[in-house]
């Protein structure tokens, strides 16, 4: 501080500085190395095939991560980045696929190779409260991987962790104290401190500064910049605040629904999005922090990882979805119509229902007079052509009789197009490498930016 | 707004004579909030954790109150709408809703005129009631609707905050619900309650972005139909900039500074609102270190002789660890022009419109100039 006061926590306020001087200084920029390469890799959960369908956390995502660099993970709850994460340091057993560090399959090794990746790759937790063991001492917690690695000698691993606590700008005597002694940016340093203990070359942050005040926050983001500088890191950043990843990463992955649906350079990513998702995701941020365009606002929430839509994953919100040429006419106000009663027979097909009202609906015994309620309200001001309100009324029939996976399916047949049939492959899109997954940048389709502003304004 | 304020020179709740008259709600604001003190009592020590706040919410307009965790915003909301409980006790000021006086008890009579959305919606819903059942609940002890007709109102108010399949999702359980539509059918309880102000505390701060976005759209529209006076509190200042009129920025239990949004993210005043502007990583270029705030918000415990931020601030000087800044008009401050073309100073109907912010280094008698206020990068981290 410039007035060179005491602040009233100066706590926060110490060593970092002297990091520089205890690592030797290596360039942040990424050397182009690979350290790691995924390829492939799911990660399913309740796969045992008694219970119904697994829950498709990860589902076939890869990338490389080059050394030194920041790759940032984005998307929404849900879409797979924790399990990402948590599978590639072999916190979770990958269903299929593979990580590839140092010539060798991280995800099948074991015993001696395994305790050595483990050391090699460390991570840092989300929630600064739940992370640290109260009952422990801050030494404690910071000497324990070294202890369970069985790291040189006791009278050294006591000076590698007051050497640790000073890097990450705690100070010396909170060796001796507890975990609730502290503010929540300080035990993020604890956490930071613990990950780094066993000097990796790998770090999974898992949102480490989204449970922290703005202020805080800044903190945490500059000690990790300089870490990463100082010690040669390199940073698997999961974020759902975007400004934050603009800020720290170099190259961002956007993450729906357990796949990665864009890749590449941060700043072109966010000037010039390619994927539909994340044009519609960056365009939420708010204020003026966010884009200079105008907000697209993604109807509901995505579907459930346990029946994810056929064909590409976004397809149920997707602004720019390739629509059937027959229905070119058709109004936005229409569409988003139809797109809603889909996803109303989707939710009712997947809702917990008793075994027993299912039987009552199939036996015609109690016929769901609520669908037909459902229809005059997405549809009661709406002008259909008359091909289309027959359709729709076969699909609400359906549902009233207790079919609602058949009315969904009838309106996927009938207004569905390519988005709905094949998982889309991956686009280059960009001459820094940088892939999209989205049809609509082959050859004969209109661009996904271009299309989204067209309806936007029809 | 500096001017309408009364010194605090008492600490008993005051009477105020307007109390029951209608009369004078015409031109007064939606929610006066005056020289509110809201205290809490532990073994330890005295927190005074909202110290002297002042704010107003006309009908149909969007306040914001800002700042970091322990700056005393949800002991605010929670004031004003008489849900403090012991150890903790309103102490001081006048809250007048709609000309009437609510500190002297009278929040009961006022239950559902002021709603509330919290922060987490799964543990603002009871998890054995279905979400239509809580919505009646509302809907038969505010508005005394039952039977078909309240079944009716209720799919009405879940399809006004965007649910659909309205009718099916009546009969579901709040863990059916996906995050974003839990927080939207909470919305929906806080309006079968008809308010006419509703206070929402950190509502999106749990939510994805894109929800975020829709939850926004939502309060958007249903002020503009509802008319409704919404104070809304987040620590998050894009969503701010989003969505409110007026912002009021607090630090340690006292708002330091007030302003019309557009105005108070072109022309903070404050050294802290400027701290917290220039710590958000979107304003600052890539690779540059962010500028910091160092230290944390202090917990005040005594009543203030000395400006609470002096300790973090940048651009304190002697004064400011003796005299305890009050609210000083800085809307002519920066822009040069601007404001007196407009005619907003001061002048009659232009209420809401005054930026002030409570800082020596804008009071004359003091020669420092408020420019000085900058934080740099690393501030808070290396000395």
């Amino acid at each position: 501080m410039s007035t060179g006061r005491t602040t009233p926590d100066e706590t926060e306020s110490t060593g970092a500085s002297t990091a520089e001087t205890a690592a030797t200084s290596q360039s942040t920029a990424s050397t182009g190395e690979t350290l790691l390469d995924v390829q492939n890799l799911k990660k399913y959960y309740d796969d045992d095939g008694l219970f119904g369908d697994p829950v498709q956390a990860v589902d076939g995502v890869s990338f490389d991560l080059r050394k030194g660099e920041t790759l940032g993970v984005v998307g929404e709850s849900g879409c797979g980045k924790t399990t990402l994460g948590r599978t590639i340091l072999g916190l979770e057993e990958a269903t299929d696929g593979s990580v590839i560090a140092d010539g060798r399959d991280v995800t099948e090794i074991s015993g001696a190779e395994r305790r050595e990746w483990q050391r090699d790759a460390q991570m840092v937790f989300q929630d600064p409260d739940s992370s640290l063991n109260d009952r422990m001492t801050v030494g404690e917690i910071i000497r324990e991987p070294l202890d369970a690695h069985d790291w040189q000698t006791a009278e050294d691993r006591r000076a590698r962790v007051f050497e640790l606590i000073d890097k990450v700008g705690l100070r010396e005597e909170h060796y001796y104290r507890y975990p609730h002694q502290f503010s929540g940016g300080q035990r993020q340093r604890i956490g930071i401190a613990r990950a780094l203990a066993l000097e990796p070359e790998f770090i999974v942050l898992d949102e480490p500064v989204s449970a922290l005040d703005v202020s805080v926050q800044a903190r945490i983001i500059n000690l990790l910049d300089r870490l990463q500088d100082d010690l040669g890191l390199t940073y698997l950043f999961i974020a759902h605040d975007l400004s934050v990843v603009r800020h720290i990463c170099d190259r961002v992955a956007v993450m729906y629904l357990g796949n990665v649906v864009e890749l590449g350079e941060t700043e072109a990513v966010y000037t010039d999005p390619a994927h539909p998702y994340t044009v519609s995701l960056l365009s939420a941020i708010p204020g003026s922090f966010g884009p200079d365009r105008d907000r697209i606002t993604l109807r509901g929430t995505p579907p459930s990882p346990r029946d994810p839509p056929q064909g590409c994953r976004f397809v149920t919100r997707c602004p720019a979805k390739v629509r059937p040429d027959e229905y070119d006419e058709l109004s936005e106000a229409a569409w988003s119509s139809i797109e809603s009663l889909h996803t109303v027979f989707r939710a009712r097909a997947n809702a917990d229902e008793s075994v027993l009202d299912r039987l009552k609906a199939m036996l015609g015994r109690s016929v769901r007079e609520d669908v037909a309620e459902t229809r005059t309200d997405l549809f009661g001001g709406l002008d259909l052509p008359s091909e289309v309100g027959s359709v729709i009324d076969e699909a609400v029939d359906r549902a009233r009789t207790g079919d609602d996976e058949g009315a969904a399916e009838l309106l996927r047949e009938e207004f569905g197009s390519v988005c709905n049939a094949e998982q889309p492959d991956e686009h280059v899109v960009d001459a820094d490498g940088r892939f999209s997954k989205c049809v609509r940048h082959q050859d004969g389709y209109d661009d996904p930016g271009a299309v989204i502003e067209r309806r936007a304004n029809r | 707004m500096a001017d309408s304020r009364p010194v605090s020179d008492d600490s008993g709740p005051t009477s105020q004579p307007t109390a029951g008259g209608s009369a004078d709600s015409e031109d007064e604001p939606l929610l006066v909030v005056d020289e509110l003190q809201t205290t809490f009592y532990t073994d330890k020590e005295t927190i005074r954790a909202v110290d002297g706040v002042s704010l107003d919410i006309e009908a149909g307009e969007t306040v914001g109150l800002v700042g970091e965790s322990g700056s005393g915003k949800s002991v605010t909301a929670r004031s004003i709408l008489g849900l403090i409980d012991d150890p903790g006790r309103v102490e001081g000021g006048s809250i007048r809703f709609d000309g009437h006086e609510l500190t002297d008890g009278s929040w009961e009579q006022h239950r559902g005129d002021l709603s509330i959305v919290f922060q987490d919606p799964i543990n603002s819903m009871n998890p054995v009631y279905t979400v239509g059942n809580q919505i009646r609940e509302a809907l038969r002890i505010h508005q005394g609707l039952r039977g078909q007709e309240a079944r009716e109102e209720a799919i009405s108010l879940l399809e006004a905050v965007g649910i659909p399949d309205a009718p099916r999702r009546l009969e579901e359980y709040p863990h059916q619900y996906s995050g974003g539509m839990r927080q939207r059918a909470v919305i929906a309880i806080a309006l079968a309650c008809d308010p006419n102000l509703l206070v929402c505390d950190e509502p999106t701060t749990a939510l994805d972005v894109t929800i975020q976005a829709q939850i926004l759209e939502l309060l958007d529209d249903l002020q503009r139909e509802e008319d409704l006076g919404i104070l809304f509190i987040t620590h998050d200042m894009g969503v701010i900039e989003e969505i409110a009129d007026r912002v009021n920025v607090m630090y340690a239990g006292e708002i330091v500074e007030t302003a019309p949004a557009d105005r108070l993210f072109d022309e903070p005043q404050h050294p802290y609102t400027r701290g917290l502007l220039a710590s958000i990583p979107g304003r600052t270029a890539e690779g540059d270190e962010l500028p910091t705030i160092g230290g944390e918000v202090p917990t005040p415990t005594s009543e203030p002789d000395e400006c609470r931020f002096a300790p973090r601030c940048p651009a304190a000087f002697d004064a400011c660890e003796r005299i305890h800044p009050e609210h000083v008009d800085v809307s002519s401050v920066g822009t040069a022009g601007v404001e007196t073309t407009d005619g907003m100073s001061g002048a009659e109907g232009t209420r809401g419109m005054e930026h002030t912010a409570a800082c020596l280094l804008h009071e004359d008698r003091f020669e420092q100039s408020p420019g000085a206020a900058t934080f740099e990068a690393n501030g808070g981290d290396s000395q």
